[in-house]
């Protein structure tokens, strides 16, 4: 399961409602600038995720419930 | 004991004694229309008639199947006339069909549509209740074979569309008794461990019967209950079991819930970059915005020329002095008019006073001057005393008597030589 500190569609939603706020122009200067930042921090945060997870195929054994590494033997 | 030449010669044979045969060669019989296929380019139908024991290859020639009135497909009852024969290329036993009639659906297909709609009813299938596809999984669960073509189609199209993936493969019999009971075991195995974020139950095409492991009503349960989301590609466009039906996607293959499972790796990067500049464009019209509202606040009198708005109130305080000013003076004004005026009157009034009382002075003096005895003596008259006594009668004079006559300019003194009595009518 993803971890629950950091949720990639709701950073990239919140990323997403920044840019909203930014484009309707109603932010104050200081806000603005918390609010670019933190929308940097969440499109950086994004891009570590997109690549975090590394390659791996895995399968149960089904008498032990042990993850054994898995082979493609194709067809 | 005949020895047959050749395999071809036993077939032939047999085939032979099969379609002369006085029942073999003239039957017909009915069943369940399964594996059906078409060739497309003779218009050939082969498929299977069966039951619950057994089953009898058939064929039907495209002169005959373009006569049918109805489009065949699997899962159908028909009943069927035409002659046994044997296959030689296989050996296979067969009938060759040349008519068909339709015979209401047949018993599993049946039983599927029946509990296709009881649970349809329940609600299994309701797409409210579909949960969304993550993302971006960190961990992909898949239940299918180990072995064959679905779990090689998956991976290989990860490895083409992103590399950045880990699968957790939960291996299952995708066919036959054990089928449904595997698929659950897998979908339990995931729930309880919670170690994915999406789960793949996978499978390639098949008939009816080789899919029907994923009509298992328990098993259409269990998907419908699983708090992971579930992508179901089971069989092909044409099937549809309630595996697919209860799933959170339905895909019509292994390769598409291998694309959709994750997104490509190039097209997450892009949407994040996609994103950064969004979000630069916007601080940067926002920037814009607040600058524009500062030079408009900069160019103002105000800040330009500080002076301006002390300008303003001097300027506001200067009329409003001039305005009080101006009705104080109007003010003094009238009480100095009215002074003037009073003062003017006092004095015109005092003036005629003085000279009403000037005039009366002069009159009195004039009425003086009439009377004093001088005035009189300039006239020409005379006053004639003696002894400092004056004379008003000729009876107090003797004459001889020495008297003293005044006139205005001096004095005579006289004496007396006659005296002449007035008579009484010159009196």
């Amino acid at each position: 399961m993803a971890d629950k500190k950091f949720i990639y569609e709701e950073a990239v939603a919140e990323l997403e409602s920044i840019v909203n706020s930014l484009n309707n122009g109603n932010v104050s200067l200081d806000d603005s600038i918390k609010l670019y930042s933190r929308g940097v921090e969440l499109a950086s945060l994004c891009n570590d995720k997109i690549s975090e997870v590394e390659k791996k195929i895995s399968m149960i054994d089904r008498d032990t419930l042990e993850e054994i590494p898995f082979e493609d033997k194709g067809e | 004991m005949f020895e047959f030449r050749s395999v071809s010669d036993l077939n032939s044979y047999a085939g032979g004694l099969l379609e002369s045969h006085e029942v073999l060669g003239s039957v017909s019989v009915s069943g369940e229309l399964t594996g059906l296929s078409i060739n497309r380019q003779s218009g050939h139908m082969y498929f299977s008639l069966k039951d619950s024991r057994a089953q009898v290859s058939c064929v039907m020639f495209s002169s005959y199947a373009g006569r049918l009135n109805f489009r065949p497909e699997d899962g159908i009852k028909v009943k069927i006339t035409g002659s046994c024969g044997l296959y030689a290329p296989y050996g296979k036993f067969q009938i060759k069909v040349t008519t068909m009639q339709r015979e209401g659906t047949g018993d599993l297909m049946e039983q599927y549509m029946l509990l296709y709609s009881r649970l349809a009813e329940e609600g299994l299938f309701d797409a409210d209740h579909k949960k969304p596809i993550p993302v971006l999984p960190r961990r992909i669960g898949v239940i299918t074979s180990p072995t064959g073509a679905v779990i090689h189609d998956i991976i290989n199209t990860l490895n083409r569309r992103n590399p950045h993936y880990d699968i957790l493969l939960y291996p299952v019999n995708v066919q036959g008794e054990k089928c449904p009971g595997d698929v659950i075991s897998g979908i339990e195995y995931f729930s309880k461990s919670r170690s994915v974020d999406v789960i793949i139950i996978a499978r390639g095409g098949g008939s009816l019967e080789e899919l029907f492991g994923f009509n298992d009503e328990e098993l259409a349960r269990k998907v419908y209950a699983c708090d992971i989301p579930i992508i179901s590609a089971v069989g092909h466009e044409i099937n549809n079991t309630l595996c697919d039906a209860a799933a959170d996607l339905r895909v019509p293959t292994p390769t598409a819930a291998a694309e959709l499972v994750i997104a490509a790796y190039e097209d997450l990067v892009n949407d994040i970059a996609n994103r950064r500049i969004l979000l630069n464009m916007a601080v940067k019209n926002l920037l814009s915005v607040h600058k524009r509202r500062l030079d408009n606040l900069k160019n103002h009198k105000a800040l330009y020329s500080p002076m301006f708005y002390v300008q303003k109130q001097r300027n506001l305080l200067d009329s409003l002095e001039e305005r009080m000013l101006f009705s104080g003076n109007r003010l003094v004004d009238r009480e100095k008019n009215r002074l003037i005026n009073d003062l003017t009157a006092l004095r015109t009034g005092f003036d005629s006073m003085i000279r009403s009382k000037q005039n009366e002075l002069r009159i009195y003096i004039d009425r003086l001057d009439s009377l004093s005895p001088l005035n009189v003596l300039k006239r020409g008259y005379s006053c004639i005393t003696r002894n400092d006594t004056v004379i008003t009668s000729v009876k107090d004079l003797d004459i001889g008597q020495e008297i003293k006559v005044s006139m205005a300019d001096g004095t005579v003194d006289v004496t007396v030589d006659r005296i002449n009595m007035n008579s009484e009518e010159d009196i």
